[in-house]
C-alpha cells in the first residue's frame, strides 16, 4: 500500500497564482522522490466534491497546499468551503494530518480537526504574510522565485521530512528551524521578506500527536550526501580553483543514480558559482571551480551539493551538504620603515634623501624588494629602488626648488610579492630656506636701512 | 536619509501604543519613502497574506496581495490593510 498526500491547489488570484505552479511542480516532485504520490487539486478541481472524492481513498495520509483561511473554515477554488469547524469528519481522515499554508486557521479550524480525531496538524494562529517576486515560470524549482523560494524551502521541510520517516514534531521541529534559517538568509536580500519568515514562523503552531508518523513508503530509499572541498590559490593565472568532491550514499548500500547540484558562494566580495554533475557508477561526483581574486584578500567558499534524487522502481530520496573552505592570501604582512629623510638645499636644486627598511612578519629583513619612493605635491615625482640584503633601502633625487611647497611628505611602500604583502611608511619633509639668496636679501636691507640712517643725519 | 526597515516597525509600535499621533497619510508617506529607497526589482515584488473575511456567500478575500510599490496607496484607502499591517510591522499579532 502507497501513501498519497492531498494537495489544495486552487489558482484564481494573484496569491494562488504565485504559490501554486510550485505546489503542483516542485513539491508533486519533490514528494514523488520520497515515493509519495501528490494528489493534486489544481484549480477548478479544488473544490468540495473533489476534495472529499479524493480524501476518500485510504491510502490518503495528509492534506497539504493553500488557501485562504479564517478562524474557522479554509477555502479552494472561487472561495469555496473545503474544511470548516463543526463539519462531520470522516472516521477515513482520521489517520491524515492537516498542514495547509493559510492565514488564522490555528485558531480554531486545525484545533477543532485534531479534536475530532486527526492525528496532527498544523495552523497559522494570525495571517500568514508573504512576499513573492511573481517570477516563477513552471514552478519546477523554488528558485525561480526570489523572494517566495525562503517561504517554500522553510514551509514544505515539514512535509519532506514526514515523508523521510521522521515524526509530525521532529518534522514540526525541523520546519521551524528551517524557517529561522531562511529567515537570516532572506535579511540579506530584503528585511519585508524577514520579517515575514520571523512573524509567520512565531505564529505557526503544531496541534495533536508529535509521534505520529506516515506508513513506511514502499520503495523509499533514504540517501545521505557527503561532500568535501579543497582550495588552491594559483598565482600566475590570477585564480582560486576550488575543487569540490563528494559522494551520494544509499542507506541499503546501492548506487544512486541522477545528478547533484554543486553551487559554490564566495565571500567577501560575493560571488556564486554553480553546475551540474552526474554521479559516476558508485555515487561519487567532482567538479572544479574558479574565481578571480584580489591577491590580498583570504576568501571563504562555502559548498553546497544538493543530490535531486531518483525515481525508477525505487527513490531515492534528495539529500544535501554542506562545507566550507576558505582560501587564504598566502602572503605574510612586512613592516616597511623610513628609517631617514631629508631634503638638503643647493641654490636652486633640492637633493632628497630617503632611507629606509622593510621588514617581514617575523622582523627579518627583506632583501631584494621593490619599493617605491614617492614625494607627492604639484609635480609627483616617484622612483623605485631594491633592498639590499639587510633590507635597506636608499633613494636620492635631486630637484629644481620650485617644484616643491616647502612642507611635504615622502611615502616608501614596499610592492609586495607573491609570498609577501604590501606596507607602507610616510614621513613629514620640510625644504630648508637657500641661504644664499637669504643672505642677500639680508645685506640688501641692511645697506637700504643704513643708507636711509645716513641721509637722516645729513639732512639734520 | 532615507526611512529604514526598522524605523517603520518603531513608527508604528508607537502609533499602536498611542505614543506617536501620526496621521495615516504620514504613515503611508514614511512608507513610500522606505518603497522608494528599496532596490528598483523589489518594488515591484508582492507582498500579502491568505486571508478569508466573513461566512457564506458574504465573504470575500480581504487585500491579499499588493504590489510593495501600491502598499502606501492601499494604506491610506483599506483600514483593514492599514491596522492589519500596523500589528504586522509592530509584531503586535
Amino acid at each position: 500500500m502507497g501513501v498519497k498526500l492531498v494537495v489544495l491547489a486552487p489558482y484564481y488570484e494573484q496569491a494562488t497564482f504565485l504559490w501554486s505552479p510550485f505546489l503542483k511542480g516542485w513539491v508533486a516532485k519533490e514528494l514523488r522522490a520520497r515515493c509519495v504520490e501528490p494528489v493534486v487539486l489544481w484549480g477548478n478541481d479544488c473544490v468540495p466534491d473533489k476534495f472529499a472524492a479524493a480524501m476518500k481513498d485510504p491510502e490518503v495520509k495528509g492534506v497539504l497546499g493553500v488557501g485562504h483561511g479564517s478562524d474557522d473554515e479554509i477555502v479552494g477554488q472561487g472561495n469555496v468551503t473545503l474544511l470548516k469547524v463543526g463539519m462531520l469528519v470522516p472516521d477515513e481522515w482520521k489517520d491524515d494530518v492537516f498542514a495547509p499554508v493559510s492565514c488564522l486557521v490555528g485558531r480554531r479550524l486545525v484545533p477543532y480537526l485534531v479534536q475530532q480525531g486527526v492525528p496532527a496538524g498544523i495552523g497559522e494562529v494570525t495571517e500568514y504574510w508573504f512576499t513573492a517576486a511573481g517570477t516563477a515560470t513552471d514552478g519546477m524549482d523554488p528558485e525561480e522565485d526570489p523572494l517566495l523560494k525562503f517561504f517554500l524551502y522553510a514551509e514544505y521541510t515539514f512535509w519532506f521530512k514526514l515523508a523521510e520517516g521522521a515524526t509530525a514534531g521532529e518534522a514540526y521541529d525541523a520546519m521551524i528551524e528551517e524557517y529561522k534559517r531562511q529567515a537570516e538568509l532572506a535579511k540579506q536580500v530584503d528585511p519585508l521578506t524577514w520579517w515575514c519568515l520571523q512573524v509567520d514562523w512565531k505564529n505557526r503552531k503544531f496541534f495533536g500527536d508529535r509521534n505520529y508518523r506516515l506508513p513506511p513508503t514502499p520503495g523509499r530509499i533514504l540517501t545521505k550526501t557527503e561532500v568535501s572541498a579543497s582550495g588552491e590559490r594559483r598565482p600566475t593565472e590570477k585564480k582560486d580553483a576550488v575543487t569540490v568532491t563528494g559522494r551520494v550514499a544509499a542507506e541499503d548500500g546501492s548506487a544512486p543514480r541522477g545528478w547533484v547540484r554543486v553551487k559554490v558562494s564566495r565571500w567577501p566580495d560575493p560571488a556564486d558559482k554553480s553546475d551540474v554533475v552526474p554521479l559516476d557508477s558508485e555515487g561519487r561526483f567532482s567538479i572544479t571551480f574558479t574565481f578571480g581574486w584580489d591577491a590580498n584578500i583570504d576568501y571563504t567558499y562555502t559548498v553546497t551539493a544538493w543530490y535531486g534524487g531518483w525515481v525508477d522502481e525505487r527513490c531515492y530520496v534528495p539529500s544535501s551538504a554542506t562545507t566550507t573552505v576558505t582560501v587564504r592570501s598566502g602572503r605574510t604582512p612586512t613592516a616597511t620603515k623610513i628609517t631617514r629623510v631629508e631634503a638638503k638645499r643647493e641654490d636652486d636644486v633640492v637633493h632628497l634623501y630617503v632611507e629606509g627598511t622593510v621588514a617581514d612578519a617575523d622582523g627579518k629583513p627583506v632583501a631584494g624588494g621593490e619599493v617605491e619612493v614617492a614625494v607627492t605635491d604639484t609635480f609627483p615625482v616617484k622612483g623605485y629602488v631594491r633592498t639590499d640584503a639587510e633590507g635597506r633601502f636608499a633613494w636620492r633625487y635631486d630637484v629644481p626648488v620650485d617644484w616643491f611647497d616647502t612642507r611635504l611628505s615622502v611615502t616608501a611602500c614596499f610592492r609586495g610579492d607573491e609570498l609577501r604583502m604590501p606596507s607602507c611608511d610616510e614621513k613629514p619633509v620640510k625644504i630648508p630656506p637657500n641661504w644664499k639668496v637669504v643672505a642677500i636679501i639680508a645685506g640688501a636691507a641692511a645697506v637700504i636701512i643704513a643708507l636711509v640712517i645716513l641721509a637722516a643725519i645729513l639732512t639734520g | 536619509m532615507a526611512v529604514t526597515f526598522e524605523q517603520l516597525q518603531e513608527t508604528a509600535r508607537a502609533i499602536l501604543g498611542g505614543a506617536a499621533s501620526l496621521s495615516k497619510e504620514d504613515f503611508a508617506r514614511k512608507v513610500e519613502e522606505w518603497v522608494s529607497s528599496q532596490p528598483e526589482w523589489l518594488r515591484d515584488t508582492f507582498f500579502g497574506m491568505k486571508v478569508k473575511e466573513g461566512e457564506g456567500e458574504g465573504a470575500r478575500v480581504r487585500v491579499v496581495v499588493v504590489r510593495r510599490s501600491e502598499i502606501p496607496r492601499r494604506l491610506v484607502e483599506d483600514d483593514w490593510f492599514y491596522q492589519a499591517f500596523l500589528r504586522f510591522l509592530a509584531g503586535w499579532l
